[in-house]
C-alpha cells in the first residue's frame, strides 16, 4: 500500500477471514483493548471537571473553527510566514510528496529521520524519498518495528500493535544478524542504539502536526518518547506536515485538548513531551533547524468540509479511541481494513478520500454499536456518517460501489423496499406480519426454504430463527386494552 | 450479514462472557442481536435463554 487511495478492499473479505483465523492476533488485540479502556476510563473519571461538558467544548471549538477555516488557515498561514516557517499548500499525495522531496533535495539530504506521522502514510511519502535515493528511517519505536518488518502501521497511535514481543524480537534479530536478550528493555536499548546513529547522520528531520495555532503561528507535536525532540532539534532543516483540518483557533485552546488527548488515546494524563514548535533558529549559537517548513495537505478534505453531513469527520483528533473500543477492530486488527487509517475513524475518513468505488465495503465494516460515538473526545457521530456513506453507495450510481458491493446491493435493495413499504401501513404491516409468522414457522423446523433463499441459509448460518408462538403481540395488546377497561 | 465472519467472532466472545457469569437468561431490546445470540448460545449447547424485553414483561404480568 502506497498511500490512502490503494486501498485494498478488494481483498477485505479475504484479509478477515485470515485476520480471524489468526488466534494469537485476536488474543493480543483483545488484551491491548482492555488494557488501553481501562486506563482510559480511570483517567476520564480521575479529571477535575466534567468530561461531558468537556467533549462538548472541544466538539463546538473544532466545528467553530471548521466553519472558519478558509481565515483560519489564512492568519496561520500569516503568523507563520512571520515566525520564519515557510508555509506551503498541497492538493493530494503527488503534489505533496514533491513538495518534500525537492526540500530535501535543496538541503542535499542523503538522510531523512522522521517521528510517527499518520499524514505521511496517507500521502505514501517514504516510498517516494527511498525512489530518489535518500534513506528514510523511523524514528517512534513502533514505526521503527513496522518499517524494518515492511509492514503498516495497524492502529494510528500504536503502529505495532498486531506484533507480540516475541515476534518483535525474532524480527530485531533477523534484521540486525546479532544475538539480542527477549527483555522488553534490552530490545528497546538496541533500538536505541540504531536510532541514535540514524538521527546523527540525519539532514532532514520530518514530524506530522497534532495542532497548529492560528493566532500565534505555531504548532504542537505530541510524543512519549523523545524521539521527535531529536528529530526536530539536530537536523539542519525540519518538515512538519499537516491535513487542512489540525488548526486550533487560540493558544488557550490547548489546555482543553491536551488534558483530553492523551487520556482518549492511551489513558495518560497528558502525554510525555509536548512540542511546540515556533520558527527556526534566529541565531546561528542557538540550537535548532536552520530552516522549518509546514506542508499543509488537503487530499479531499475541503470536499469533505463542503459535505454538511460528513463535515464533522474533520473533527478528528487522530487520539485512536475509536479503535481501542471498537468491537470489529477487536477482532480483525488494523491491517485487513486493507486502509491507511483503520477502524471506526478509518471508514468515515478513506472512502470520501480514496473514492466511494475503491472502499465501499469499509462503511458496511461495523455493527453501528456507536460505542465509537460514545468514546470520542469530540463527539463525532460516527455511525451517522457511516450510514451517510451506505447511502451514497448504495444509491443509483452503480460507479460508487465495487463488484462485491454492486452485487449485495442488488440483492437487499428489493428486500429493504419491501421493507420500507410495509412499515409504512399499518395494514400492510399487519399482512407482512402474518406471512412473516408463516415463514419463521417454516423455517424453523425446517432448512426446505434455504435453498429457495440463499441469504437466508447465510444467515442461518450465524443464528437461530425463531420459532413463532400462542398468541401475537398485537392480540395480547388489544385484549389487555380490553381487560384494563 | 455482510460479514457473517466478524459478527460471529463478536457473538462467540459475548456468548463465552454470558456463560461465564452463570445467569439464567439474556435480555435483549433487539432482536436481530437477540436471534444471533440465541444461535450461539444453541450451537454452544448452553443452557442460557434468549428472552425479548417483552417476553420477560410479559412473564411478569398479572393480568396476561
Amino acid at each position: 500500500m502506497s498511500s490512502i487511495h490503494n486501498v485494498r478492499s478488494r481483498h477485505f473479505k479475504q484479509d478477515i477471514r485470515s485476520a480471524i483465523a489468526d488466534v494469537e492476533l485476536r488474543g493480543a488485540l483483545a488484551r491491548a483493548q482492555e488494557q488501553v479502556n481501562s486506563k482510559r476510563s480511570k483517567a476520564v473519571d480521575a479529571i477535575a471537571g466534567d468530561w461531558e461538558s468537556m467533549r462538548e467544548k472541544a466538539r463546538s471549538i473544532k466545528a467553530w473553527t471548521l466553519e472558519h477555516l478558509d481565515e483560519q488557515l489564512e492568519l496561520f498561514e500569516s503568523n507563520a510566514t512571520r515566525n520564519g516557517i515557510k508555509v506551503h499548500w498541497a492538493k493530494d499525495p503527488d503534489s505533496a510528496c514533491s513538495l518534500v522531496k525537492d526540500i530535501c533535495s535543496q538541503a542535499d539530504a542523503r538522510s531523512v529521520i522522521k517521528s510517527k506521522s499518520m499524514v505521511t502514510e496517507e500521502i505514501g511519502l517514504n516510498a517516494v524519498l527511498e525512489a530518489s535515493g535518500m534513506e528514510v528511517v523511523e524514528s517512534d519505536l513502533g514505526e521503527w518495528i513496522v518499517q524494518i518488518a515492511g509492514e503498516t502501521p495497524s492502529h494510528i497511535v500504536a503502529p505495532a500493535i498486531h506484533r507480540s514481543r516475541k515476534s518483535v524480537h525474532a524480527l530485531f534479530e533477523k534484521t540486525l544478524q546479532r544475538s539480542i536478550p527477549d527483555d522488553a528493555e534490552s530490545m528497546t536499548m538496541v533500538a536505541r542504539e540504531v536510532l541514535r546513529k540514524a538521527f546523527l547522520r540525519a539532514d532532514v528531520g520530518i514530524t506530522g502536526v497534532n495542532y497548529l495555532i492560528a493566532e500565534t503561528g505555531s504548532f504542537l507535536v505530541l510524543e512519549n518518547e523523545g524521539n521527535q525532540r531529536l528529530t526536530t532539534s539536530l537536523p539542519r532543516v525540519h518538515i512538519a506536515i499537516a491535513g487542512l483540518e489540525k488548526v486550533l483557533p487560540r493558544l488557550a485552546d490547548l489546555d482543553l485538548f491536551l488534558r483530553m488527548i492523551g487520556r482518549s488515546g492511551t489513558g495518560q494524563v497528558v502525554t510525555t513531551y509536548q512540542n511546540l514548535f515556533s520558527g527556526p533558529k534566529q541565531d546561528p549559537a542557538e540550537d535548532g533547524p536552520e530552516e522549518m517548513h509546514m506542508v499543509l495537505v488537503d487530499n479531499g478534505r475541503s470536499e469533505m468540509l463542503a459535505s454538511e453531513r460528513r463535515r464533522q469527520t474533520l473533527q478528528c483528533i487522530r487520539c485512536g479511541a475509536c479503535l481501542n473500543i471498537c468491537p470489529v477492530y477487536r477482532q480483525i486488527g488494523g491491517h485487513a481494513y486493507g486502509s491507511v487509517y483503520p477502524g471506526p475513524i478509518g471508514s468515515i475518513f478513506t472512502p470520501p478520500v480514496a473514492g466511494l468505488h475503491q472502499a465501499s465495503q469499509l462503511p458496511y465494516a461495523s455493527s453501528l454499536c456507536g460505542a465509537c460515538r460514545d468514546v470520542c473526545p469530540v463527539k463525532i457521530d460516527i455511525p451517522a456518517v457511516l450510514l451517510d456513506l451506505r447511502e451514497e453507495i448504495a444509491g443509483d450510481d452503480a460507479q460508487k460501489r465495487d463488484a462485491e458491493t454492486d452485487l449485495k446491493v442488488r440483492r437487499e435493495t428489493p428486500a429493504f423496499r419491501h421493507w420500507a413499504r410495509a412499515m409504512h401501513s399499518p395494514t400492510r404491516y399487519r399482512i407482512a406480519g402474518f406471512f412473516m409468522r408463516c415463514a419463521a414457522g417454516i423455517a424453523s423446523r425446517t432448512t426446505v426454504l434455504d435453498r429457495f433463499i440463499p441469504p437466508l441459509a447465510a444467515w442461518r448460518s450465524e443464528r437461530s430463527v425463531p420459532r413463532p408462538e400462542g398468541d401475537t403481540f398485537r392480540n395480547r395488546w388489544k385484549a389487555r386494552g380490553r381487560q384494563a377497561r | 450479514m455482510t460479514y457473517p465472519e466478524i459478527s460471529g467472532a463478536m457473538a462467540d466472545e459475548k456468548v463465552k462472557e454470558i456463560d461465564a457469569k452463570g445467569v439464567d437468561a439474556v435480555v435483549s431490546c433487539d432482536i436481530s442481536c437477540l436471534m444471533q445470540l440465541e444461535g450461539r448460545l444453541k450451537a454452544t449447547r448452553s443452557a442460557v435463554k434468549s428472552l425479548h424485553v417483552a417476553q420477560l414483561l410479559a412473564e411478569q404480568d398479572p393480568e396476561s
